[in-house]
């Protein structure tokens, strides 16, 4: 069982928002990660057959999605990044249509929409019209209008978008168990769902994959440039400004912990902190000597961070407004939500994974030559139409 | 046919069908009840009118022959004699009530009748002579033909055709007195805000879909194409094709119940043109128009439906489907002539909306569609074009929604 996507392309005018994208999908959940308007969504579309690749094909099991039709559909499950529904419906109405589109035998039908509201905690609302539902009990319904035909391909947008921490612990474990001999595609912002249960992960950038491989295979990419040390309160505002923290604590001393992504030990060696204005005019304040820097743990959300910068610094604007959003990894971990820098101009980050790529054979990279290109137009785009 | 039931039950459903379909109801029964309120006779109102109408009229009931027709004219023409006057508006009241109104229903037609050939001005009942009534028939088919020749001067095919639709007419006419034009005014009426119920009806059926995201998830279920834009399709004309045959059927038993059932007996060129074309009773043309008013109301739906599978927005295709139904209106009035009446037949919406274009009133014209030698009554190239075009639509809006993607 394997869903081969093969140089596949789609452009929307003059924005290409999947360029040649080519990977294999075997059993297993695959973390597609990527920042707004780096073609995951148009990608999953191409994929569930709804819209029309430019170039390239995708085959399953070696025939043309597009020739096997509904045998196609028949074992493949979709949820979209917006879970449209029928405003008259009942979460019960609803399950049952989706199952009698998605062939299940009337005697069948119950039985597994039973199940699913048990495993997706709905059994008490499953009277409910879903307009009249919370966002979360609302993508619970579309996860399980997805998993009913118990699909042998399963693609998700977003899934975890709305749910609570709790929720989503549970939606990583019947993932997991779901996972075994099919193929899981997820495409999401947050880190830690993929995390700890893909077992393949695919990064987009700019409609172009540039890395593929296990968690492990990809968090090497950023070893040796995670750091973490910890600096006077006071002066957090001008580390802020010149280095990618990605987590800060409050420390009960005064003092505030930080880790940071840097291709070195910045703030011991290189930076000498002193009141320079932007412009790099030298100040009246004393320089400061910082506290030795420690190597820290890297984790795919370093990853994340160090190959989408731009999506860090919207996460942080946003971060005041809606607090959920620092859950990529900024959270302090005080449980003081701080409002955070905006990006660095210090790091280079693709310049940094083009220089390692080679040091994690299992990994691949691709498209570096053009990654580069700054995101902020395909950020635009993403967040323009749903069409993007 | 799961499918098709869970689509039904969907639609069915839905709160803002629930409000059409009992404001279709309600409308049906205010829409019977209504012309009944618009008779007026001897100093009574409604129903108590029409009652009094028919109790004035009774001799004149049954078979309208020729003998019938010169004795009530010998009768009208004798009360004016003898009261002086030129008209009936100069005689008393109560004179026109006893005298004048028990012979008005059955002379319908005869100054029409008598017509100039070539100004198709009548002469008016006083001057026309009784004797000449001998044979009232053939006089009706000369007039016909005089008719022609001044409607179709330059289509000898279409006054042959309607020579030929005349000769099925069935003589001589018949007349039951009570029965008020109105009601079918405002059946066509009745039929057109139907029409716009449907519309709105039909119009998100795929578009919603499009609009929410709904699509995007059925689209990739096994059932989500074919089976589900039939079923959608299959859906949206089932429902709006029952209710407008449910609510047309309350309309004419209402209605007839109201006038009397006798009364839908009455030939309809006793009711307008003694030379209509068309071979019916009242109750034939109630339901022939009921007919074709739901084929060409299917037809709109289908065509509304195929609008909605190619529209992406709600507001979009209710807009389209809404124009849809008030196109013929802008045609009538927009393009006269032979441009005018071929867009007339071709657009479905054209015999169930609007009252000027409704198949009533094409029933009542003398219209044709000319092609070289061979011409054909506008009612029938509506009704053949309506019957083909809900098939084609149906089948373009099953097909455009499987063939939508996202741009």
């Amino acid at each position: 069982m394997e869903l081969q996507i093969d140089h596949i392309s789609k452009s929307f005018k003059d924005k290409r928002a999947v360029d040649s994208v080519s990977m294999t999908l075997t059993p297993g959940v695959w973390g597609l990660l990527g920042a707004n308007g780096a073609g995951k969504t148009t990608l999953m579309r191409m994929i569930a057959g709804i819209m029309q690749p430019d170039e390239g094909q995708i085959r399953y099991d070696g025939l043309p999605i597009g020739t096997l039709k509904g045998r196609y559909r028949e074992i493949f499950g979709y949820l979209p990044q917006e879970f449209g529904f029928y405003p008259e419906f009942t979460v019960k109405d609803y399950l049952e249509y989706a199952a009698a589109l998605k062939g299940l035998p009337v005697r069948d039908t119950k039985r597994r929409v039973m199940e699913l509201l048990e495993m997706l905690s709905l059994s008490d609302v499953y009277r409910k019209k879903i307009v009249r539902l919370s966002g979360g009990m609302k993508r619970r319904v579309g996860i399980a209008q997805a998993l009913l035909n118990e699909p042998e391909l399963l693609i998700m947008d977003e899934p975890t978008s709305g749910l609570d921490p709790g929720e989503r612990v549970r939606f990583r474990n019947l993932l997991s168990e779901f996972a075994k001999d099919r193929i899981v595609l997820i495409s999401t912002h947050i880190v830690s769902d993929v995390e700890y249960i893909a077992t393949r992960n695919a990064v987009m950038k700019d409609g172009r994959l540039i890395a593929e491989g296990t968690t492990e295979e990809l968090v090497k990419l950023v070893d040796g440039k995670v750091w973490q040390c910890v600096i006077p309160a006071e002066r957090l505002p001008e580390y802020e400004r010149r280095l990618r923290i990605v987590n800060l604590r409050n420390e009960a001393d005064g003092r505030v912990s930080i880790r940071y992504l840097s291709e070195n030990a910045e703030t011991a060696e290189n930076l000498r902190m002193t009141d320079a204005d932007p412009e790099g005019r030298a100040g009246s304040m004393p320089a400061v000597v910082m506290p030795s820097d420690k190597p820290a743990t890297p984790r795919l959300e370093d990853l994340y961070l160090w190959l989408f910068p731009q999506d860090a610094a919207h996460d942080a604007q946003d971060a005041a407004g809606a607090p959920r959003k620092l859950g990529n990894g900024r959270r302090s971990e005080a449980g003081t939500e701080r409002e955070q820098p905006q990006r660095t101009k210090a790091a280079a980050p693709e310049a940094g994974l083009r220089g390692e790529a080679g040091t994690a054979a299992a990994v691949r990279t691709r498209g570096q030559a053009d990654s580069d290109r700054g995101s902020d137009s395909a950020f635009d785009t993403e967040k323009g139409g749903r069409n993007a | 046919m799961r499918v098709f039931c869970l689509e039904l039950k969907r639609i069915l459903k839905t709160r803002l069908t629930w409000i059409l379909l009992l404001a279709s109801f309600a409308m049906t029964l205010l829409m019977a009840w209504l012309p009944t309120t618009f008779v007026e006779v001897d100093g009574r109102k409604g129903l108590a009118a029409v009652r009094r109408l028919k109790e004035i009229q009774a001799d004149t009931a049954g078979e309208v022959t020729p003998e019938q027709l010169e004795a009530a004219l010998i009768a009208y023409q004798q009360c004016l004699k003898e009261y002086g006057a030129e008209t009936v508006y100069d005689l008393p009241e109560d004179v026109r009530t006893r005298r004048i109104l028990p012979v008005t229903g059955v002379l319908h037609g005869v100054n029409e009748v008598y017509a100039d050939p070539d100004t198709g001005i009548g002469p008016g009942l006083p001057n026309i002579d009784p004797a000449g009534l001998d044979d009232y028939y053939s006089d009706c088919r000369a007039r016909l033909m005089s008719l022609m020749r001044m409607e179709q001067k330059e289509h000898p095919a279409a006054q042959a055709e309607a020579m030929r639709l005349y000769e099925k007419v069935e003589t001589p006419y018949h007349f039951y007195p009570g029965f008020n034009t109105d009601a079918l005014d405002y059946q066509i009426l009745l039929g057109f805000v139907l029409t716009l119920f449907a519309a709105v009806i039909a119009a998100p059926v795929f578009s919603s879909d499009y609009q929410t995201g709904a699509d995007d998830i059925q689209r990739c279920m096994r059932h989500g194409r074919l089976t589900l834009g039939a079923a959608k399709a299959g859906a949206a004309l089932l429902v709006c094709g029952v209710t407008f045959s449910a609510c047309m059927a309350l309309f004419i038993l209402i209605t007839d119940s109201l006038f009397g059932w006798e009364t839908a007996g009455t030939s309809v060129q006793m009711l307008y043109s003694a030379t209509m074309l068309a071979d019916m009773t009242v109750l034939k043309i109630q339901w022939f128009t009921a007919g074709a008013s739901l084929l060409s109301l299917l037809a709109t739906v289908a065509l509304i439906v195929f609008l909605s599978a190619r529209i992406r927005t709600t507001v979009a295709a209710l807009a389209a489907a809404l124009f849809c139904c008030v196109l013929p209106v802008f045609v009538y009035f927009a393009a006269p002539g032979s441009v005018g009446l071929w867009l007339r037949s071709l657009i479905p919406s054209s015999g169930a909306a609007g009252v000027q274009t409704s198949m009533l009133y094409t029933m009542l014209d003398y219209d044709f569609l000319n092609v070289g030698s061979l011409a054909v009554w506008l009612p029938e190239a509506m009704v053949i074009a309506a019957a083909l075009e809900l098939p084609l639509f149906a089948a373009a809006a099953v097909r455009s929604y499987v063939r939508h993607r996202l741009k």
